[in-house]
């Protein structure tokens, strides 16, 4: 009888346990991206830091060679995978990007573990979904902006990075970001891996410019705002990105460009940006999905970023960031991605001709915000 | 009426129901309130989200378990009856110091397991019987017991609300240990004295020794002790030399409870064992209920709707519900008081406060423990008052006192956290 009832027992955590890992393994599946003639070649991160080949971590990097002499621009997507736009951002343009002059990286799945899961009582979505104009839809991952334990466990009570950042306190779980290892370790842990493969693809290529793409909760206090890494040729770096938020704002666009915090060691536009040649930038948009006080979630919240709650809070004061009543859809801040890389080449070319770095297209922000996703993304088999 | 309302008030009419009419256990009555609550929101029966949030809590699952077989080892060995005699037999004539040791012993088994059942039902039972002797009254004596299972629970390494309310803002279990022995501390040593000292005066040494197992300490000496040492000096060491090698708190908990085993009394590891895992199996359950139930909470904007509609209300309301309103939840269990009302108050504190988030987290996390008193549940109390054989009601009432002055004492931490931040440094 004793038998039985733990057989019973067994039987009935089974009925919901297998449910649950057929929906945490189809976590596991790359959203499919559509073929792009203009794609020359696909690379592996792992060509750049040999432990990452065979994990959860190795991802694809789509390189743009125009065939043209010019400079190098490395865009980072899906740093945080629950950071919709930026993954999101770098699929498009993966998909719709033809360089004309120098050479473009686009790494869609930076942290490609962090797709696998989700963010344990923030009640996240594993996936939202887009009809294209064609009628077919496609589905993405939301995922976590840490790598998944999975890969990296347990996080260790103290860590001190390659750049001196030391994960204590409340920062041990950091030890799966890769936005906080920079500029990486080969013989690390295997975020770490992710951060040196980085680093070396900068060196070894040559990479003149950099964007990391993100997104903040509408807590954060950089939203639609670019950080540049601050070090000797700072003054240079400095007015490519406010030539960039220049020319955002007379397209209407809130941007602002700030320096790097002092200590934010291990940030990639800090740390990348002391130790590389390369000019480092991050840009954030706002995202209510991923705010502690997000209401119902559902594809809903996360496509047109529409969240009373937020508003509710920034109309009582206790929100800086200028919450729309309406939202702020997913094809706005994709949009708003898209423009800020599109505008900081355009500054960069200017200061650097030699190096200059040229694509197209996606036409302007106003152009892909009438187009919507569903016309933005290509249809696939 | 906002569907995010209606989604919590379904969830806790639930579990009110499962748990006090169908008198099913908290656990059960949680998953109960967490699937109708996901039902209300419109999302289904999401097995995903009840998987995810029943796991969320596995590594403190994995440090209760272990710190329970360390607990059971350490009682099964003799060490504490030993150490309940020593501490008789060499501070008799410092009342108020063997008092406050003996306090310590109760909270002991409650600070590493994080359960005050467990401190309760080991510990308490085993000095229970030295504060009878003593002199002190039967009703005084099960408040003291419940008052140190409660200061225990409270107190670090282990405080499983404070990992709750912390697990549900992303903030990871570190820091807290200089807060909570703040809060924990005074407050146990207040308790022993107001309900214990008046009675501890020209105490009879001998007739005490009668009553106390002397001959366990004898025998085995100073290496009966060895694996609380250890056990401390492990702690201790990973957490003060930061570069020592990472063991983790379970590997810390094992390595101690292996040690016990050599130490003192022979017994039957397999089937103590089991039988502490028998008790434990309700606490673990528990963490599994809280964690779907936040999941759903979340999933379905209802944690989101309280912290904004508190901060509609503002700050005054949030401080009074939390010294209110949360320790009476533990009416119904406390870890639902953390999670429920804790993780959204510690938002609305943090969203609109300059605070120390880990010490205000501190203080909800005590203040949640303190629901351990409150009946018809009152896990402590109601231990407390079956091992000095009386009904829960008498204890109950000696307890006021203490409840109020650990309240005090959480008010005053809150109000100044900034400048006790080093505390969780």
């Amino acid at each position: 009888m004793g038998y039985l009832k733990n057989i019973l027992v067994i039987a009935i955590a089974l009925l919901f346990a297998i449910p649950a890992a057929i929906d945490f393994r189809a976590m596991h599946k790359d959203e499919p991206i559509a073929e792009n003639p203009n794609v020359t070649e696909i690379k592996m991160l792992s060509e750049y830091c040999d432990g990452l080949k065979g994990t959860d971590l190795d991802t694809e990097i789509y390189v743009f060679d125009s065939g043209v002499p010019g400079g190098d621009f490395l865009i980072l997507g899906g740093t945080h995978p629950n950071e919709s736009a930026s993954p999101l951002a770098a699929i498009t343009m993966v998909e719709n990007f033809k360089a004309t002059k120098g050479r473009v990286f686009i790494i869609p799945w930076t942290n490609k573990s962090g797709f696998t899961h989700t963010s344990p009582l923030d009640g996240m979505q594993d996936f939202y979904s887009i009809t294209l104009s064609d009628g077919s839809v496609r589905t993405f991952r939301v995922g976590n902006r840490l790598t998944n334990p999975v890969d990296q466990w347990p996080d260790y009570t103290y860590y001190e990075n390659v750049s001196g950042r030391e994960l204590k306190g409340t920062e041990t779980p950091e030890i799966r970001n890769v936005d906080r290892l920079y500029y990486g370790n080969e013989n690390g842990v295997l975020t770490e891996q992710v951060c040196a493969a980085i680093y070396n693809l900068i060196n070894e290529e040559g990479v003149d410019l950099t964007m990391d793409m993100h997104e903040g909760s509408p807590e954060f206090l950089y939203l639609d705002c670019t950080m540049v890494n601050m070090k000797a040729d700072n003054q240079t770096a400095m007015s490519i990105a406010q030539s960039m938020a220049l020319d955002m704002q007379f397209d209407d666009l809130d941007m602002r460009a700030e320096y790097s915090g002092v200590k934010s060691y291990g940030l990639s536009h800090r740390s990348l940006g002391d130790n590389t040649a390369s000019m480092m930038t991050l840009m954030e948009t706002y995202n209510p999905s991923m705010g502690p006080l997000h209401g119902k979630m559902d594809d809903d919240l996360i496509i047109n970023g529409n969240e009373p709650l937020y508003y509710q809070a920034h109309i009582d004061g206790y929100i800086y960031f200028d919450v729309p009543e309406d939202g702020y859809p997913l094809v706005e801040r994709v949009a708003r991605h898209v423009t800020c890389v599109t505008y900081l080449a355009k500054a960069f070319s200017e200061t650097y001709p030699d190096r200059a770095i040229a694509f197209e297209g996606l036409g302007s922000y106003y152009d892909m915000v009438d187009a919507g996703m569903g016309n933005l993304l290509k249809p696939v088999n | 009426m906002d569907i995010e309302l209606i989604c919590l008030l379904s969830m806790l009419a639930v579990f009110l129901l499962a748990n006090l009419l169908l008198k099913l256990p908290v656990s059960v009555s949680m998953i109960l309130g967490a699937i109708v609550g996901a039902l209300v929101g419109g999302q289904g029966i999401p097995v995903r989200h009840l998987f995810e949030g029943t796991f969320t809590y596995v590594d403190t699952m994995l440090i209760i378990s272990t710190a329970m077989l360390f607990m059971m080892v350490v009682q099964e060995s003799g060490a504490l009856e030993a150490l309940n005699a020593v501490i008789v037999t060499r501070f008799h004539k410092v009342p108020a110091l063997m008092l406050i040791l003996l306090m310590f012993v109760i909270m002991f088994p409650g600070m590493i397991t994080g359960s005050s059942t467990a401190a309760v039902l080991s510990a308490g039972a085993l000095v229970a019987p030295v504060l009878l002797m003593i002199g002190i009254p039967k009703e005084k004596a099960g408040a003291i017991i419940a008052m140190g299972a409660i200061m225990g629970m409270a107190a670090p390494p282990i405080n499983i609300p404070a990992m709750l309310i912390g697990g549900g803002v992303d903030m990871p279990y570190i820091g807290f240990g200089g807060p909570l022995f703040l809060l924990t501390i005074p407050c146990a040593i207040f308790s022993v004295l107001f309900l214990g000292l008046k009675y501890c005066r020209n105490l009879d040494i001998e007739k005490l020794k009668e009553g106390l197992d002397t001959e366990v300490g004898k025998k085995y000496g100073f290496k009966l002790y060895l694996p609380i040492i250890v056990l401390i000096v492990l702690l201790v060491v990973s957490k003060a030399v930061p570069k020592f090698p990472q063991l983790g708190t379970c590997l810390i908990f094992l390595i101690s409870a292996i040690v016990g085993l050599f130490t003192g009394k022979r017994f039957n590891f397999w089937k103590k064992s089991l039988e502490a895992m028998e008790t434990t199996i309700p606490v673990l359950a528990k963490l599994m209920g809280v964690g779907m139930f936040i999941q759903v909470l979340t999933l379905v904007g209802a944690r989101g709707w309280i912290v904004v509609s508190c901060l509609g209300l503002g700050m005054a309301f949030v401080y009074i519900s939390t010294f209110t309103i949360m320790p009476a939840f533990g009416a119904i269990s406390s870890y639902g008081a953390a999670s429920v009302i804790g993780v959204p108050f510690l938002l609305v504190i943090i969203q609109n406060t300059s605070c120390n988030d880990i010490i205000v987290a501190a203080v909800l996390a005590f203040t949640c423990c303190l629901g351990d008193l409150m009946p018809p549940t009152a896990l402590a109390g109601n231990y407390a008052a079956q091992i000095v054989g009386l009904k829960y009601k008498k204890v109950f009432l000696n307890c006021v006192i203490p409840f109020l002055f650990c309240i005090a004492a959480a008010v005053a931490v809150i109000f100044n956290t900034n400048a006790l931040s080093f505390l969780s440094a």
